[in-house]
């Protein structure tokens, strides 16, 4: 087999795993970038370094982690590039159970028996994107890995390569933290008063 | 088969987000789930605590994929084993 040939079988091999994954990949690209042109930009030069280097990828073994990683290190040396803004809300040192909290006092709780889910479904996807774009990038990623794609810590270790521990106490904290940022979006925009006129006219 | 051990409300908080992703051990499974079974506080913390991951799951994943963005790709990748075949 020539040299292209066997390129191009390659090709097509690369194209068969890519394929089934592409729109994780472009949904990932796109929250970590936040608008289209970007995004399609950034998994074209993924898909393009991934295939130079489809050599190093071992068939049989997770695809996915390894695309993914691919997609966020390119991520990553662009955005080092840009300069991040600092957000109005301290996420420092949020306490468990921070949004069921707030939520109780608000009075959420009693009238609806799923006051999470009511909360988050009268924000639309532009509020709860800002809501974890106001992480830290290190708990940012780690949280877009994991609310966007079925990865377990193991993956995302994978992705990140980071140690597993690191992807737990990460998640852990990052998840206060978005409990905090959505909370701040959500009384900003007038959604909580909005809750709550809405259960006392009911 | 040995009683799963008996976890406080303060234990089961902290563990509440890795039960939620099924990365306990079966013992700490257990064990939430017995302490989940007889406080109502807990269990009320853990459905909530789910139903705001998939709630902001179903949220961030509905996304349109453009609809050449595969055949873009795949134009680039002949014609950089075109380059290579030179
Ligand atoms: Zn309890």
């Amino acid at each position: 087999m020539s040299e292209t040939d066997s390129k191009t079988a390659d090709a097509a091999i690369f194209e068969s795993l890519l394929t089934p994954q592409l729109g994780a990949a472009y949904g990932m690209a796109l929250r970590l970038s936040g608008n289209t042109a970007d995004a399609e930009d950034l998994v074209q030069e993924a898909a393009l370094l991934a295939f130079r280097g489809f050599k190093t990828f071992e068939l049989g073994t997770n695809f996915k982690a390894w695309f993914f990683r691919i997609l966020t290190n390119a991520y990553f040396g662009k955005r080092r590039r840009e300069k991040r803004r600092p957000t109005s809300v301290d996420l420092e040192d949020v306490p468990e159970r921070y949004l069921f909290e707030r939520t109780a006092e608000a009075g959420l709780h009693e009238r609806s028996n799923d006051p999470a889910s009511h909360l988050v479904s009268e924000m639309d996807v532009e509020q709860v994107t800002a809501a974890i774009d106001a992480l830290p990038e290190e708990y940012r990623v780690v949280s877009m890995l994991y609310f966007l794609e079925d990865l377990s810590y193991q993956d995302i270790a994978e992705v990140l390569d980071i140690p597993v521990g690191t992807v737990r106490s990460r998640l852990h904290r990052g998840r206060r933290m978005l409990q905090k940022a959505l909370w701040h979006i959500a009384e900003e925009a007038g959604i909580i008063s909005k809750l709550k006129n809405e259960d006392a006219a009911s | 088969m040995t009683a799963p051990s008996r976890y406080s409300c303060q234990e089961v908080v902290e563990k509440l987000d890795e039960y939620v992703d099924r990365a306990l051990t079966s013992g700490e499974i257990a064990s939430v789930e017995e302490h989940l079974q007889r406080c109502a506080e807990c269990a009320c913390e853990y459905r909530f605590e789910s139903n705001l991951i998939s709630e902001i799951r179903a949220k961030l994943r509905r996304i349109d994929l453009p609809p050449d963005l595969m055949s873009r790709i795949s134009q680039m990748i002949r014609e950089e084993c075109d380059k290579e075949g030179e």
